[in-house]
């Protein structure tokens, strides 16, 4: 078989590899969020785009091992001696280099996008201590250890640990975002929940012992029932300062 | 400089010229000279002293002298500090350095005492000669791959099910950390520094380093570093992750201190190899080996030495902050103390970055090698090949905070570290496409080596665009800490330089050791590393895009099961190493004798003897084309005198390969009842010594002795015309003839106008003596020794060898 029609066998299987991709259910927990869609898109094209790569690269390995492997009588004999290709070498040189430039470009686009900040979006401080979460409602007055979110509504995460703590990382694998809790710093990442349920928050900084216990229930509630949830908090809350 | 090279090797043992005077060899007691015991009690004396004052000043001042955990960090520092430096003192690495120092004689300028193995022995010395040191490294290193490897498999122990059931959280947290620590800095790096250490001199036609005993002193600095790695599980061990980020760093227990301690000399060790490499390749090339005629795997060490020089003084300075923090509260990483968290990942992730390059460099040398000489055909686009290499290591330098998309800096800042990170992606395909290409129409050769080289291309791809998507900002902040981020390490570190290394091991295994591996063996070792390695971090990716976070000893339990098959797949693939360690150690031992060119290489290391002689080239090599011009009819990429005709030097001398009938010959040979010893020997003939040692055989049984005194190169340069040299050495082994007749041994001699191997061995072929003895100068003074006469007819002649050491002293005989 000819370069050319081993190239053409390659494509062939990095489509079939492809469409497999496509079809694969689950590659991704559920999605909860508007970036998490993003996300994923972003993601699958760059699994196509490997697909293709994985395939030319191994097609053309598998092949040339078994088409160009050394026969008893081959025990002197020498390749061609082939030194390049210009041709060659400027297509894979210019071709992978596009390649990145567009995923650049497009990982950009879709950065800019996720990291969008609204006018009345929610605004949440999440701090973060060994091994412990504690979210922050300023506008609402509430402190909560559950992260009670609001479907549809986007939200901004001010994430920071405690002064004499160490770093912990906010991630809620279902919205596909993540922030460093560093102390001494306040770092910022966003979601707009897009489903109702229940998920779980995952400290992925590693931050002591307690590390894989590190987590704390996410929630995210239609407007109604997230309103009475804040209702609920500012009572509880109240009573709680009343008592003191 | 050549004039130089020419009359010592010609000299043979013949004291030439003035430079050579005796060597009075005082063998001081062992706890005085360099040597372990000494090695022992300076380490820990020094330890202890500086301990002690560091002790005494905390008293004066009035702090708590020993207990307390600040005085634990305090003493402990200083401890380990003087107890690493006490080691390298001890062993000896600055004997030489210290006598220059204080002007003392001993010291000559061109001392070859440490340089060579003679014996196992000095294997466990300090040694200056490249190739012992590449060995040195390669096995150390191993060893610590073994450990390195144990741990991970107590990882994996505790991740085999949900919850914490094997080890404490705090222990696995030190199991993973001292899993990354040792395999990164004690396995992966300076096995690289111990395959070049090995080859590379040999490539640039050089007989050795341009540093000697700097090259020592790095490998030395090795196993106090590993040393104080390990140590930390004795007092619990540093738990904040092999990259150690503050503010964790700065509050964790003592054991952090034996981590930032011991990333120092490691990284001294790594750098000053580095400044050695930069030096010998750029000076040290043989005549005619320009830039572009270097092997490929030089242009990967030049590129690795380079981001070493540049790069690794960056983590010693962010470990020297987070252990300034610990014991002197600096505040570097304190923000309470007005400091900065991320300013740690910064320092720290500007080494790190180019350090995964260090890891991959010369592995891609590596495989450029293998690829090339084991497919049989020109590496294809050399010069891109070569630019791709400097290309990534520029490029590496400007992407370190590709690791910090979640730490928080600049919003901006991610997008051209994002963008010069893929634009990497870039050279690594050229380099993928290339060897591929190589491969296209050559004649593969399925050898142990090159099916590493296959599975890494197959299993580095895989890490290649894993490395992308982890480039893509959006995907990497979802990814990032979990275990898709462990498999991607797995796929670069493993699948990419552990296979490289293993390749680098199998393909010059021949010529480090002078034995052939069993190939079989090599197969299964290779099947069973690839296959157990891809079912066990294939499934990782999967499992970090389900959002399992990576260092955690508990986890979700509906990860369960997935977890349950990667532990005992990665169990199966520490297991296959066994296999590895069997062909190794069996083939080191009992392997069927290597030819000096198994692979039909052109390369300069490949056109001397397996292992090489102890100074590698008799003459400088001449250059006089690229390295891999297979197939071009005619093509040599050097012209290498070896002034012995070396059998094994089977691609050149056909007429050399009838060894069956030799062996039949030796057969026929022992007709005679009678023992016969031949004894070789020229200046030391007439050595008590040597006398001694023939009548001790003659002891009990009697025996013929043939004795001969070669006396010639056969190149014809250096032949020595003098009559009167001639005329005392008849005269010497008249004497000793008379004298060994006078002790009723039946001898007869001659002087032999020929090099001493070719005359050993005519006379082994002609006249099938039952044993040799082989009298040499000492070891300092000795042409023969200086090119393994001994080793070589030991391992030729097939029949016992002993070598007798006569110091004819301040008259050397021959009178020249």
């Amino acid at each position: 078989m000819s370069a050319f029609k081993v190239g053409i066998v390659a494509v062939v299987i990095g489509a079939i590899g492809s469409v497999a991709i496509l079809v694969t259910p689950s590659w991704f927990p559920v999605a909860a969020a508007t970036q998490a869609t993003r996300q994923d898109d972003l993601y699958l094209a760059l699994m196509i785009m490997s697909s293709f790569i994985m395939a030319i690269v191994t097609t053309f390995l598998v092949y040339a091992i078994w088409k160009f492997r050394a026969r008893p009588g081959d025990e002197n004999r020498d390749g061609p001696p082939i030194h390049g290709n210009t041709t060659l070498e400027i297509v894979w040189t210019v071709i992978p280099t596009i390649l990145v430039v567009a995923f650049a470009i497009a990982g950009g686009v879709v950065l800019v996008r996720n990291e969008k900040t609204y006018k009345n979006e929610l605004n949440v401080h999440v701090i973060g201590q060994q091994f412990a979460w504690t979210f922050k409602y300023p506008k609402q007055g509430v402190t909560s250890t559950t992260l009670v979110l609001e479907e549809g509504q986007p939200t901004q995460f001010d994430i920071y640990s405690k002064l004499h703590d160490v770093i912990h990382s906010f991630y809620v694998p279902q919205f596909r975002v993540k922030a460093d809790a560093v102390p001494g710093q306040v770092n910022h990442t966003y979601a707009t929940p897009d489903r109702v349920g229940t998920y779980t928050l995952i400290c992925t900084e590693l931050c002591g012992p307690g590390h894989s216990l590190m987590r704390a229930v996410v929630r995210v509630l239609p407007k109604d029932k997230f309103d009475a949830w804040v209702a609920a908090q500012k009572r509880l809350q109240s009573s709680t300062q009343g008592g003191a | 400089m050549a004039v130089a090279h020419g009359a010592e090797l010609s000299g043979h043992g013949h004291a030439h010229g003035g430079g050579h005077g005796p060597v009075q060899v005082q063998q001081r007691s062992i706890w005085l000279r360099g040597s372990w015991v000494r090695a022992i009690w300076v380490s820990f004396f020094f330890g202890t002293v500086v301990a002690g004052i560091a002790a005494l000043i905390r008293n004066r001042l009035g702090f708590e002298a020993v207990s307390g955990q600040s005085a634990h960090e305090v003493l402990l520092t200083f401890g380990l500090v003087f107890w690493a430096i006490g080691f390298t003192v001890g062993i000896g690495c600055f004997d030489y350095w210290w006598g220059y120092l204080i002007g003392s004689h001993k010291w000559e300028q061109e001392d070859h005492s440490a340089h060579g193995a003679y014996s196992w022995r000095d294997y466990f010395k300090v040694n200056t000669d490249h190739k012992v040191i590449g060995i040195q490294y390669l096995v150390l290193t191993f060893i610590f791959f073994l450990i390195g490897g144990a741990l991970a498999e107590g990882v994996r122990a505790e991740l085999a099910t949900p919850g914490t059931q094997i080890v404490s959280p705090g222990t696995y947290n030190g199991l993973f950390s001292a899993h990354a620590t040792l395999m990164i800095f004690l396995f992966i790096i300076p096995s690289f520094a111990g395959l070049a250490n090995f080859v590379v001199p040999l490539m640039l036609g050089a007989q050795d380093m341009a540093f000697p005993r700097l090259n020592a002193l790095s490998f030395w600095l090795l196993l106090p570093a590993g040393l104080i790695f390990l140590a930390s599980f004795a007092v619990g061990p540093f738990d904040a992750g092999w990259t150690n980020y503050a503010p964790l760093s700065d509050k964790t227990g003592v054991g952090d201190t034996f981590f930032t301690i011991g990333v120092q000399f490691a990284g001294a060790s790594s750098i000053a190899t580095a400044v050695n490499f930069l030096v010998t390749i750029v000076t040290m090339r043989a005549p005619g080996m320009s830039f572009w005629r270097m092997p490929l795997l030089v242009w990967a060490n030049l590129a690795t030495s380079s981001l070493v020089v540049l790069g690794t003084p960056f983590i010693a300075g962010s470990q020297f902050m987070v252990l300034y923090d610990r014991i002197m509260h600096t505040h570097f990483f304190d923000p309470a103390g007005g400091g900065n968290v991320v300013l740690y990942q910064h320092i720290f992730w500007f080494y790190s970055h180019p350090a995964v390059y260090i890891m991959m460099l010369p592995g891609f040398g590596i495989i450029s090698e293998v690829i090339a000489i084991h497919s049989r055909k020109p590496i294809f686009g050399y010069r891109l090949i070569a630019f791709s290499t400097v290309a990534i290591g520029v490029l590496g330098f400007t992407v370190w905070a590709h690791h910090m998309f979640v730490s928080g800096m600049a919003p901006w800042l991610r997008i051209p570290m994002m963008a010069t990170t893929m634009l990497i992606a870039v050279p690594t395909g050229i380099k993928i496409f290339s060897w591929v290409a190589t491969l296209w129409d050559g004649v593969i050769h399925l050898t142990t080596a090159m099916l590493f080289a296959l599975g890494f291309i197959f299993t580095f791809v895989i890490g290649g665009l894993s490395g992308v998507f982890l480039a893509v900002i959006p995907v990497d902040i979802n990814v990032s800490d979990t275990y898709f981020v462990v498999a991607h390490i797995h796929y670069v570190l493993f699948g990419g330089s552990v296979f490289t290394i293993y390749a680098g091991i199998y393909h010059w295994f021949p010529k480090m050791t002078g034995r052939m591996y069993d190939e079989r063996l090599g197969r299964l070792h290779f099947w069973l590393t690839f296959i157990f390695f891809n079912a066990t971090f294939m499934p990782m990716h999967w499992l970090g895009l389900q959002g399992m976070p990576r260092r955690v000893a508990d986890y979700d339990p509906r990860f369960a099961t997935l977890n349950f098959i990667i532990s005992i797949c990665a169990f199966l693939l520490g297991a296959s190493t066994l296999v590895f360690l069997y062909n190794i150690i069996h083939s080191w031992a009992r392997g069927p004798i290597a030819p000096a060119n198994p692979w039909r290489a052109l390369s300069l290391e490949w056109q001397v003897s397996s292992p090489p002689p102890i100074f590698n080239f008799d003459e400088p090599p001449q250059v006089v084309g690229g390295p891999y011009e297979f197939g071009v009819p005619g093509a040599r990429h050097a012209i290498v005198t070896v002034h012995e005709p070396e059998p094994a030097f089977a691609g050149a001398a056909p007429a050399t390969l009838k060894a069956p009938e030799a062996t039949t010959g030796a057969s026929q040979g022992l007709l005679t009842s009678m023992r016969h010893i031949l004894v070789v020997a020229n200046q030391t003939v007439a050595g008590d010594e040597l006398i001694d040692a023939v009548r001790s055989k003659a002891a009990g049984e009697p025996v013929r002795v043939t004795v001969i005194c070669p006396q010639n190169d056969p190149s014809g340069e250096w032949v020595v015309d003098d009559r009167e040299v001639a005329q005392a050495t008849r005269a010497r082994l008249d004497a000793t003839l008379d004298r060994l007749r006078a002790a009723g041994i039946e001898a007869t001699g001659q002087v032999v106008d020929r090099d001493p191997y070719t005359a050993v061995m005519d006379e082994v072929e002609s006249d099938r003596p039952s044993e040799i003895i082989i009298s040499t100068l000492p070891q300092t003074r000795s042409g023969w020794l200086r090119r393994d006469l001994v080793e070589r007819v030991r391992h030729d002649a097939k029949i016992p060898v002993e070598h007798v050491v006569v110091d004819v002293g301040a008259k050397p005989a021959g009178g020249a």
